[in-house]
């Protein structure tokens, strides 16, 4: 998070630039390597053809998706756009698993409540909530 | 000998003196190769565990492509920050430089153009997102139970809901404003979570092509930008200069059939 109070992401300083601003991609965001490197760029068609997104997008099975979203969709391949970490937010349906999420925890806490040798769990809980807030 | 096969990272203007590039693909040496009046980026990679079925098998193999498409880049960013480069699209091998030479010639015009079109200019990318701030409060402040931290996430999130077409108006107009110093610009699809790894939800994923002279007033206005954004709930991050890939892409490729 920035330490300025204003919503600018800071980046590594260098070479006299603002500090916000870095001379050089960061080498280790690998999801805009990634993006520009497998779906940019000039497509000159060598002797050897390799259409190795076309071929990464049959094969994926990895959660880590390397190839632009776009791309994907026309292969039919959307798994996110049902994946809850990531609509969880956006979503009419968040809201209801927001609902049942919180009738479990009630009916968990209660259970918590009711057998005190698990007091342990109880704070591993708790603790991993703030961790994610 | 063992086998190899040659690839090229990117095309420069003929007769570019450029030396002293970062390691290629496999740690291989990198030069630039005169081929039909430019220069082609070139190393040679082992046959041997860079043919094609290595790079079929390796296609959905994130540590493996990672650390290629990472070398590829780091040779196109040497060569952007020194001359004028049109990037290639990862993968793009030849048997020999006598094709690879025959290739460019095929599609000199295009090359010629597009040299030109990006000569003293650089890609920038500028991605917003949205900050998850209410939700934050929400969870730090007086929730004493689950529950009751879900009950104020859930308000937090329709709240949110609300001003999603504000939003979303907002960044069309950062888009564009930031497009008015730049000669050509772009929006992307936003990163799905699992690539760009991060809980914000990316709302612009727009890439930047910035005349060199123009930078400072480019990054400026980023910075005016991000200096009122969180009070809108966005949140600003700029990163560059990039080689232009994004604006070499495909007004630049060529059809397969110019050769062979």
């Amino acid at each position: 998070m920035s330490s300025d109070g204003s919503g600018l992401q800071r980046m590594p300083a260098g070479r006299g630039t603002p500090d916000y601003v870095p001379t050089h991609p960061r080498s280790d965001s690998l999801a805009d390597v990634l993006e520009r490197v497998l779906d940019k760029g000039i497509v000159i068609a060598g002797d050897i053809q390799i259409r190795l997104l076309d071929i990464e997008l049959l094969t994926i099975k990895l959660r880590l998706l390397v190839a632009s979203v776009d791309r994907a969709r026309e292969m039919g391949i959307n798994w996110w756009e049902n994946d809850e970490y990531i609509t969880q937010l956006e979503d009419e349906a968040g809201k209801d698993q927001l609902g049942d999420l919180n009738r479990r925890l009630e009916a968990l806490e209660g259970r918590v409540a009711e057998s005190p040798q698990v007091e342990s769990t109880r704070v591993g809980r708790e603790g991993g909530r703030r961790g994610q807030g | 000998m063992d086998e190899t096969i040659v690839h090229a990272y990117g095309v420069v203007d003929g007769n570019e003196p450029l030396t002293g590039f970062p390691p290629g693909i496999a740690d291989t040496h990198v030069w630039v190769f005169d081929a039909e009046g430019f220069g082609a980026i070139v190393s040679r990679l082992p046959a041997e565990g860079f043919g094609i079925q290595d790079w079929e098998q390796n296609a959905s193999n994130v540590s493996w492509l990672g650390r290629v498409a990472r070398q590829h880049h780091e040779v196109l960013q040497y060569a952007c920050m020194n001359t004028a480069v049109i990037p290639m699209r990862l993968p793009s091998l030849y048997r020999s430089l006598e094709s690879l030479a025959d290739t460019l010639h095929a599609a000199s015009d295009r090359l010629m153009q597009d040299l030109g079109r990006i000569r003293g200019k650089l890609e920038w990318a500028v991605k917003v997102y949205r900050t998850p701030k209410e939700e934050r409060a929400a969870a730090a402040e007086g929730s004493t139970s689950g529950s009751e931290y879900l009950l104020g996430r859930s308000r937090a999130l329709s709240a949110r809901s609300a001003d999603r077409e504000q939003l979303r108006e907002r960044v069309g107009e950062i888009h564009d404003t930031l497009g008015e110093v730049s000669v050509e610009y772009v929006r992307n699809q936003p990163q799905d979570a699992a690539l760009s790894g991060r809980r914000e939800q990316m709302l612009l994923n727009g890439a930047y092509l910035v005349n060199r002279v123009d930078e400072p007033h480019f990054l400026e206005l980023v910075s005016e930008i991000a200096d009122g954004s969180l009070a809108e709930g966005v949140m600003v991050e700029v990163n560059g200069p990039w080689p232009a890939y994004n604006f070499t892409g495909d007004a630049g490729s060529i059809a397969a059939e110019a050769v062979r």
